[in-house]
């Protein structure tokens, strides 16, 4: 837990995520001004008091909007990561029980030929199935995430595989099911939360990237990426509409970036080791 | 031609060589044995000036009129390769895998001048047939992973000697190699030292080893020297505890009639070492005085850094 | 060699069928008929059927599939729905605009990236290596268009120096059209580079720790020589796999940035055909973009054997 607290990366991160949580946690119950109320009056204000980090076109305000917004993406992350997560891992393990057959060829290719394609290319197919929309977004930035977390758990589990003791409890009689819960998935844990973390700021950046092409979060949901498509119309009157929400989601993505690799330097025994 | 005088290095508060001194003659070979950890290697390294970073030495390195502790790094470079050689105890790693073996012996006789491109390409072509790799030609441009270990362990040889030195160390280069190939590496180490004329301090674990190769031997334990001298006398009658349990590990002859007693206790950390004699506490004969003394060199047939050593036979 | 080339290049077009197949069938899913939406409601069923005759939708889906496939090795990739106008022509067009912005944005990405890695590396665990990293996270997190909005705030509309948008076609010659994708192949160029920065340091640092490094410097190598003719082409081989496969990430980026500066290229074209419906279009240019990512990824498997000589095949 020190030694936690003395590594940079991991303390930078998790302070600012825990912030973002935070505000996104306090926008359920409190936000400066309702996020949603147009006001005429209070077109384009630059930051103020009143408003603290301005007004966009309609009169809303930013603050209120970047923290709902907030809420947004740590939805879209949560979501998207958890079906990457449970599916990717599902298939990782079947593949990795069943090491060497065709089966494990079979689902190694498939999430080849996922992987290959490119994240929003994917998603923009999957929009043009379904229409736009959040849902279909997280679903498609989602499935895109299978395969980072199948390969992973796959080498992974393959590696615990081959130790002697899982050995020892198969021979004890232990059912492959048995071994894959009890003995292989928690000791691949730490590598996967390690992959989520890092996979949770992927998944930001692409809901911002749908988003900002009109694909992802709809209006008049406050999104960090529809917030910037809306300022670039503005934003030669009122460059602030450009700068917050920028800053929200290169905060998001560094935050849990940080948390990421500092977890993995602490998770990783060879480093413990070298007393980094 | 090499004077090592009072040679220490440290990392830090740690001591890991300590007053090492060793001379070593035009054409003759010094043996430096010692465990994992006595300090043999980086002995190696202090004399080329390539210690890891952090590591400081002190006291003299004389060669050839200077003192290779005092030089800069641009006329250490100039040494280097050029009137040091150095072969690496690992076969596998010590070559780049992305360069062929002609174009990484020739760099070293191009970047000392002696040759331009096509000059040191032939030169490296004699080399390679000069160190018994079979087809030089196909040899030359041949990658690192198309060769055996020991053929690759030949090529680090020829890399090392291309510029003509006047002193090769060696550390370790046989010791990753079957048996069959150690002896052949051998056999050609001492022919060519036969045929220039060049010194040789030659690093390694192994009494057996050295037995083939040196004329002279140093042992050191825990960074310190134990025991050195002529490599047949010391061998015939070892003077010092430690020199004696070495040699008793070595599997040889009749195993009856010696049998094999492997030495008790572990090498201890650097910083555990008593006031005294480092081997104080592995030493069947260690004493009060062992503990806390260090002990002078006791010369006989050998020298030996030991207040109670072996009396001549 | 030669015959490693063929096998990879064998699969590389397996990929390619699959992949149409795949994009095909998503497509035919699809509910509604392009016909009856392209004439709207007033349309009689007697129009509808005339055009689904016109654009071939009247034939069988294998047919139809088969005619796609031909067409791309030939060119002859069916009428766009909206535009009225032959696919192949229209992608083309844009081409010119999409590809040369991708290949600026690489080698900016490379040209930034790989020399702050190997500065960073070789001066590891110093301050400027802590700097190097710190600005490295940072390009990390930052969207690729929200570099370029700040481009243009700063450049464009603040100093004025760039056009804010929009793209003069290369009949001008090459200045002004590079004038235009400069800023957008910048933006999209940073958070590449930042990967390639920080790959680059740790492969360097890796090669650096090499036995080989070592015998370099016993030959009388300056560490800067050994770095540069030894550690470097090793730390080459896992910094260009990495170029691979931001490859992909970089065509995504250009359907975004694109946007962004308003210019021509295959990207916006494809948000543009899905905010019409344009199914032949749409298939046709996300098998493109598809087919380039795979494309690069075969190169990078024949560039390996370029760079390790024990991956290349006796």
């Amino acid at each position: 837990m020190m030694r936690a607290l003395r590594h940079p990366s991991f303390l930078v991160g998790a302070v600012l995520s825990a912030l973002i949580v935070a505000l996104a946690l306090v926008s359920l119950v409190w936000t400066p001004a309702d996020p949603g109320r147009m006001n005429i009056l209070a077109r384009l204000r630059p930051p103020s008091a009143e408003f603290w980090l301005g007004t966009d076109q309609f009169g809303r305000d930013i603050a209120s909007m970047l923290m709902v917004g907030a809420r947004n993406a740590l939805t879209v992350g949560l979501v998207a990561v958890g079906i990457g997560l449970v599916l990717g891992l599902a298939l990782g393990l079947l593949a990795a029980r069943a090491d060497g057959t065709i089966l494990d060829a079979a689902i190694m290719r498939l999430l080849d030929f996922v992987f290959a394609f490119p994240i929003v290319l994917s998603a923009i197919l999957i929009v043009t199935l379904l229409g736009p929309g959040l849902v279909e977004a997280v679903v498609a930035i989602g499935l895109f995430n299978v395969p980072v977390f199948a390969r992973l758990a796959r080498g992974a589990a393959l590696q615990v595989m081959r130790r002697d003791y899982i050995r020892a409890a198969r021979l004890a009689g232990a059912g492959p099911a048995r071994i894959l819960l009890r003995h292989v998935v928690p000791n691949i844990a730490g590598l996967m939360i390690v992959q989520a973390s890092v996979q949770f700021a992927v998944a930001i950046l692409a809901e911002a990237s749908l988003s900002y092409l009109g694909l992802g979060t709809q209006p008049p949901a406050p999104s960090w990426g529809r917030m910037l498509s809306d300022a670039q119309t503005f934003m030669a009157r009122q460059p602030f509409l450009a700068i917050f929400p920028g800053a929200a989601i290169a905060l998001a993505v560094l935050a849990f970036n940080l948390l990421g690799d500092g977890l993995r330097d602490l998770l990783d025994p060879r480093l413990r080791e070298r007393g980094a | 031609m090499i004077i090592v005088e009072n040679l220490s290095i440290r990392l830090g508060e740690l001591e890991i060589v300590r007053g090492l001194s060793f001379t070593l003659a035009p054409g003759e070979v010094l043996g430096l044995v010692g465990e994992s950890g006595s300090g043999k290697s980086m002995t190696a390294l202090a004399v080329l000036g390539l210690l890891p970073p952090g590591m400081r030495a002190s006291g003299s390195i004389r060669f050839e009129g200077q003192d290779l502790l005092r030089l800069s790094e641009r006329e250490l470079r100039a040494v280097r390769g050029r009137r040091i050689g150095m072969v690496f105890q690992e076969p596998m790693t010590a070559l780049n895998p992305v360069m062929t073996i002609g174009a990484q012996i020739a760099e070293g006789v191009i970047r000392h001048g002696l040759a331009d491109a096509a000059g040191a390409s032939k030169r490296a072509l004699r080399l390679i047939a000069r160190v018994g790799l079979p087809d030089p030609a196909a040899r030359l441009h041949a990658y690192p992973h198309e060769l055996s270990g020991g053929q690759r362990q030949r090529a680090l040889i020829a890399l090392a000697i291309a510029c003509r030195p006047a002193l090769l160390v060696a550390d370790e280069p046989t010791s990753a190699l079957d048996v069959t190939v150690q002896a052949e590496l051998l056999a050609l180490l001492r022919e060519i030292r036969d045929e220039t004329g060049m010194a040789m301090l030659f690093i390694t674990h192994d009494l057996a080893v050295v037995s083939r190769l040196a004329d002279r031997t140093l042992v050191l334990y825990g960074g310190r020297a134990m025991e050195t001298g002529a490599t047949r006398a010391l061998l015939a009658a070892p003077r010092h505890p430690y020199t004696h349990g070495l040699l008793a590990a070595i599997p040889r002859g009749n195993a009856h009639a010696n049998p094999l007693r492997p030495m008790p206790g572990q090498v201890p950390e650097l910083d555990r070492l008593p006031p005294g004699c480092p081997f104080f506490g592995r030493c069947p004969k260690g004493d009060a005085l062992c503990r806390d003394v260090p002990p002078p060199p006791v010369p006989g047939a050998s020298i030996a850094w030991c207040h109670r050593p072996e009396a001549a036979p | 060699m030669l015959r490693f080339l063929a096998a990879r290049i064998a699969m590389l077009v397996a990929a390619l069928a699959t992949a149409a197949l795949v994009i095909f069938l998503v497509l035919e899913i699809l509910p509604g008929d392009p016909a009856a939406a392209m004439l709207g409601v007033s349309a009689t069923p007697e129009t509808i059927a005339a055009l689904r005759a016109e654009l071939g939708l009247d034939q069988p889906a294998a047919r139809r599939f088969l005619r796609w496939l031909a067409g791309l090795v030939t060119g002859d990739l069916g009428l766009s729905y909206a535009y009225r106008v032959p696919v192949g022509g229209l992608i083309g067009e844009r081409f010119g605009v999409t590809l040369p912005l991708a290949v600026l944005a690489m080698l900016l990405a490379a040209g930034i990236g790989i020399p702050l890695g190997v500065a960073a590396a070789s001066r590891a665990n110093t301050r400027l290596d802590a700097v190097l990293m710190g600005v490295s996270q940072l390009g990390l997190a930052i969207p690729n268009f929200w570099f370029g909005l700040l481009f243009v705030l700063i450049f464009s509309i603040g100093l004025g120096w760039f056009p804010s948008g929009g793209f003069p076609g290369w009949s001008a010659g090459p200045g002004p059209a590079l004038h235009a994708l400069i800023l957008p192949a910048l933006a999209l160029a940073l958070p590449m580079a930042a990967v390639l920065a920080r790959i680059t340091r740790s492969a360097v640092i890796e090669a650096l720790g090499e036995d080989y490094i070592l015998t370099a410097r016993a030959k009388g190598l300056s560490r800067a020589e050994a770095l540069v003719r030894h550690a470097l082409r090793n730390a080459l081989i896992p910094v260009v796999t990495i170029l691979g496969l931001q490859f992909s990430f970089l065509l995504t980026g250009t359907v975004v940035v694109e946007g962004v500066f308003a210019l021509p290229g295959l990207g916006r074209l494809l948000i543009q055909a899905i905010g019409g419906h344009d199914l032949m279009l749409i298939r046709s240019l996300v098998l493109m973009f598809a087919g380039a990512a795979m494309a690069v990824n075969a190169l990078v498997d024949i560039a390996y054997g370029l760079l390790d000589p024990r991956m290349r095949p006796a």
